[in-house]
């Protein structure tokens, strides 16, 4: 084999040579033959606990301080050194650069195939699908988290640990209920512009809040129109709507609610593309690691391990094996790109009858398409074929809790497959939403309640409910009634001793 | 472009966030730690990292969530096996809402527990929290303070004997160096000029012309060299402004290390529980004394009918007969203290651990010594052990205390008692914080 390049490492020990020569490699074939448009790369080597400080941020680079983040590594890092978690391989954050994590565990060939994973897989994923580019702003995060850093910890110099503390608790309560689902967030800005804004906000709040406003001329008029309710829609985002309009909070806890409201919004989509993400990525390197092997920059024994790794990450247990934790999106993910791809290049009939591309030999093009332009619901209604399902023996059980037994309403066979279909998008679609509530009004003259309901036909779970409203209530420093469909629960303001 | 970055010397940045966490379950820790206190040995606690277990249901963090429980839902599932469409399958008994869970079921924790672990300085910083020393603060500013002779640098003048030779000879051949320098550029320069005339005038006489003037310019510049070089050799080798003095200044230096004195009756009527209790007492105190200064010492004083000073093993080892006489001991403290340990270098604690079974015509006596030593000392504990009723020695340091209240009394009958009584002695007190 004369015209085979010369391996790039034949023991399996990473060197920072080492590591350069294969992001070169992998950058070019990344280029050459999957066409990937990245962000520049910035590869971090770290070590296990370095590892587990990420996780317990949610993977970002830097995090203000929060007990909640100390709790979270406790159990990781219990969980760890009882062996019943591992460590993921790699992490990589939405930013430009692209920052991703190689531990120093690793072996030479976990290295090339992280790298290929994340610094080019996700790297790529987050660069070009919509999603990110419209909700994320991979510029300006670095910075912003900076920012946010800072700020809060000049306020805990300022007000004291704990009373930072009690509103970070609240804000994160509101979480996943402080996104903007439906229209674009700002852009994130720079710092300076963010002073600025800041203290534009801060004047409008003091001086100028329309539905507060007392003078007395003002609310003659408004009592002479009683329909002018506030807020004219329902609103979705809760942080934004306490931060904008609670009548008087202080300016700094105004702010730390539209920090960690940013913060939220930015982690939003990657709650909503796990399995595109997850599967391209695996896409991306399955790919690249033949394409090395190939061209014998890796030899046999390095493509081994890499089927045993790859292997382990896209196994899918059954529904009724003790391992079983929900759907795999790694093994889902994967497998409809690779079935996009099979379904170009090699195409059946029945591929033929479901898919209008089935038989374009540009695969490429479907691919890029098909990682731009969808998220995980649609991505799974656009482009699930009957083989996948087959392959992975899906079935739709459905639960009536009248009945005595679960009935199965669909199985992989010529009835089932697009109802399967979409049962599965609707779920995924489900999972990855927080119950849908809303706030429907407030009460402008009286008690200056806070009004919200829930949206959506789900039960909620009351206890978690009736402590999240407590805190909603502290925020909003009056009463808070939330309807629940089958009941209104109500949080008393006074209970915070204001 | 890749860009490949080294993080791991950057160690970990969780600290913040363990702070934080720690400070939410204070109390709990807090709780772990004295009753930690009150069972085992300190130095066992001291050896090992702690882990405290806390529910996590301490730190639950709540969000609006769905409850599936009860709820209709469908649900797509991987690796069917034999079951076609419409087929029923019973549920599962006693598990709530099937074994797989609905979608969005309980998000909760998987553990119950997490573990928080606290170093030995931050587990003596829970043990210690809010405690201090009474006395201390009053006499921090102005009597931790010593006196020192310190070396500040150097100077021009000064005795001959502070004469430094190294920074004198260091000096003169700087200055050496200096003068010398452009004379020697200087005669160089000469030499080189009196080498081309000399082959100039070789040359010129070989073809038979007049040298004169280039004889003349030749013994001008000879002149000039040695005139160079006499003035080189004049640079004297040391000079007075060459000499420098090591200077030394007083200057005030805090005192930062303390001594405790443990004192202890050994007599017959002293059991192993009731050292045990005096000895728990005395670690204690040394743990807690010496988070305020750099360096502490102990000396162990034993004392029955008459007092010695002794080692670690013998002081509680020790199991001696015979009466009680405390005054002795006390004399004893006094002649160590003035020979190793005089108080205006030294913080001075002393511990005293006794039955309180003195002899009454001793407790005059003691009384005495008492006076003298208290002024001298920042604070005197005496810790009175099993006995049923309060003696005649613990009424004679009450009464004292009154007039000073750097003497504090305890008693302590059982293991258990020995922690929270520690807390109530060094508990800051309104009056004695603000008086």
């Amino acid at each position: 084999m004369a015209d085979r390049a010369e391996l790039l490492f034949t023991d399996n020990e990473w060197t920072f040579e080492r590591i350069a020569t294969a992001t070169e490699r992998i950058g070019e074939i990344a280029e050459r033959e999957l066409a990937l448009d990245t962000y520049p790369n910035q590869l971090e080597v770290i070590t296990a606990e370095q590892m587990l400080d990420a996780y317990a941020s949610t993977g970002l680079p830097m995090y203000y301080p929060h007990w909640s983040f100390g709790k979270q590594r406790a159990i990781e890092t219990g969980q760890y050194r009882r062996g019943e978690m591992g460590l993921a391989y790699e992490l990589v954050i939405n930013s430009n650069p692209c920052i991703s994590y190689l531990m120093e565990e690793n072996t030479m060939v976990m290295q090339t195939l992280v790298i290929a994973h994340a610094a080019f897989g996700h790297n790529a994923f987050f660069k070009n699908n919509t999603f990110f580019q419209q909700w994320t702003d991979a510029q300006g995060i670095l910075d912003y988290l900076e920012f946010a850093k800072t700020y809060i910890a000049h306020c805990e110099e300022q007000y004291g640990i704990d009373a930072v503390s009690d509103v970070i608790d609240a804000a994160h309560a509101l979480n996943r209920n402080g996104v903007d689902r439906a229209h674009r967030p700002q852009k994130l800005s720079t710092r300076d512009e963010q002073r600025r804004r800041r203290e534009r906000a801060a004047f409008i709040e003091q001086h100028l809040s329309e539905i507060w406003r007392t003078v007395p001329g003002a609310a003659e008029a408004a009592v002479a129109a009683p329909e002018g309710r506030f807020p004219k829609d329902p609103q979705e985002n809760l942080i934004y709507f306490i931060e904008k309009n609670a009548p008087h909070l202080e300016t700094w806890k105004r702010e730390i609610l539209r920090i960690v409201r940013k913060i939220a919004q930015y982690l939003y989509p990657q709650g909503q593309t796990k399995i595109m993400n997850e599967g391209f990525a695996c896409f991306v390197h399955y790919h690249i690691m033949h394409s090395l092997h190939t061209a014998g920059f890796i030899g046999d024994g390095a493509l081994l391990e890499f089927y045993a790794s790859h292997t382990a990450v896209i196994f899918q247990p059954d529904f009724d094996s003790r391992r079983y934790s929900g759907i795999n999106p790694y093994a889902l993910g994967f497998a409809i790109f690779q079935d996009i791809k099979r379904i170009c290049v090699n195409p059946t009939d029945e591929d033929r009858e479901w898919f209008a591309f089935a038989g374009d030999p540009d695969w490429l093009k479907h691919i890029h398409f098909a990682m731009r332009e969808f998220r995980d619901d649609s991505f799974v209604l656009q482009y699930l074929s009957p083989k996948v399902m087959r392959d992975l023996h899906l079935f739709a059980l459905e639960n009536d809790p009248q009945a005595e037994a679960f009935l199965v309403t669909a199985v992989h066979d010529n009835q089932g497959y697009q109802y399967l279909r979409s049962a599965l998008a609707r779920q995924i679609a489900e999972t990855a939403r927080a119950p849908d509530i809303e706030v429907v009004a407030v009460n402008r003259w009286g008690d200056r309640h806070l009004h919200l309901k829930k949206m959506d036909a789900f039960p909620l779970d009351q206890t978690e409910a009736k402590k999240t409203l407590d805190y909603v209530a502290r925020l909003w420093g009056y009463d808070v009634h939330l309807d629940a469909g089958d009941v209104v629960m109500i949080a008393r303001a006074k209970a915070t001793g204001a | 472009m890749s860009v490949i970055i080294d993080r791991r010397n950057l160690g970990t940045r969780s600290s913040a966030n363990q702070d934080r966490l720690q400070r939410r379950v204070r109390g709990r820790v807090k709780a772990a730690v004295e009753k930690l206190a009150r069972r085992r040995s300190l130095g066992d606690m001291l050896d090992t990292e702690q882990p405290i277990a806390i529910p996590t249901k301490d730190l639950h963090e709540p969000s609006f969530r769905r409850d599936m429980r009860d709820a209709a839902w469908e649900q797509v599932l991987p690796g069917n096996k034999q079951f076609r469409r419409g087929d029923l399958i019973s549920k599962p008994q006693g598990e709530e809402g099937g074994g797989d869970g609905g979608p969005g079921a309980s998000e909760g924790l998987g553990d119950d527990e997490i573990a928080i672990v606290l170093s030995a300085d931050e587990f003596l910083s829970v043990l210690f929290d809010g405690l201090e020393l009474p006395n201390l603060r009053q006499t921090r500013t102005e009597d931790i303070q010593a006196e020192q002779w310190r070396r500040a640098g150097f100077v021009k003048e000064g005795s001959p004997s502070r004469m430094h030779i190294g920074r004198t000879m260091r000096t003169a051949r700087a200055r050496r160096m200096a003068l010398r320098a452009r004379k020697k550029h200087e005669l160089e320069a000469l030499l080189k000029q009196a080498e081309t005339l000399e082959e100039e005038i070789r040359i010129r006489q070989g073809c038979g012309e007049d040298t004169s003037i280039e004889r003349f310019r030749l013994a001008e510049i000879q002149n000039e060299i040695k005139g160079l070089e006499r003035k080189i050799k004049a640079i004297p080798f040391i000079d007075e402004s060459d000499l420098r003095f090591a200077h030394i200044d007083q200057q005030p230096r805090p005192v930062t290390s303390a001594v405790i004195f443990c004192v202890m009756d050994v007599s017959g009527s002293m059991g192993d529980l009731e050292k045990d209790l005096a000895k728990r007492f005395f670690l204690l105190l040394y743990l807690f004394i010496h988070r305020q200064y750099r360096a502490v010492e102990i000396v162990f004083i034993k004392h029955h009918g008459e007092a010695s000073e002794c080692t670690e093993q013998e002081f509680f080892g020790a199991k001696e007969g015979g009466g009680t006489l405390v005054s002795p001991a006390l004399a004893l403290v006094e002649d160590i203290m003035v020979q190793r340990f005089p108080p205006e270098h030294w913080n001075i604690y002393l511990a005293q651990a006794s039955d309180g079974d003195n002899a009454q015509d001793d407790n005059r006596l003691v009384q005495e010594r008492a006076l003298e030593l208290l002024p001298q000392l920042r604070n005197m504990f005496y810790l009175e052990v099993n006995q049923d009723q309060e003696s005649a020695l613990l009424r004679l340091y009450k009464g004292m205390s009154q007039e000073f209240p750097e003497l504090m009394t305890a008693r302590a009958r059982h293991t258990e008692d020995i922690y929270p009584l520690f807390r109530a002695l060094f508990s800051p007190r309104q009056g004695a914080t603000h008086g």
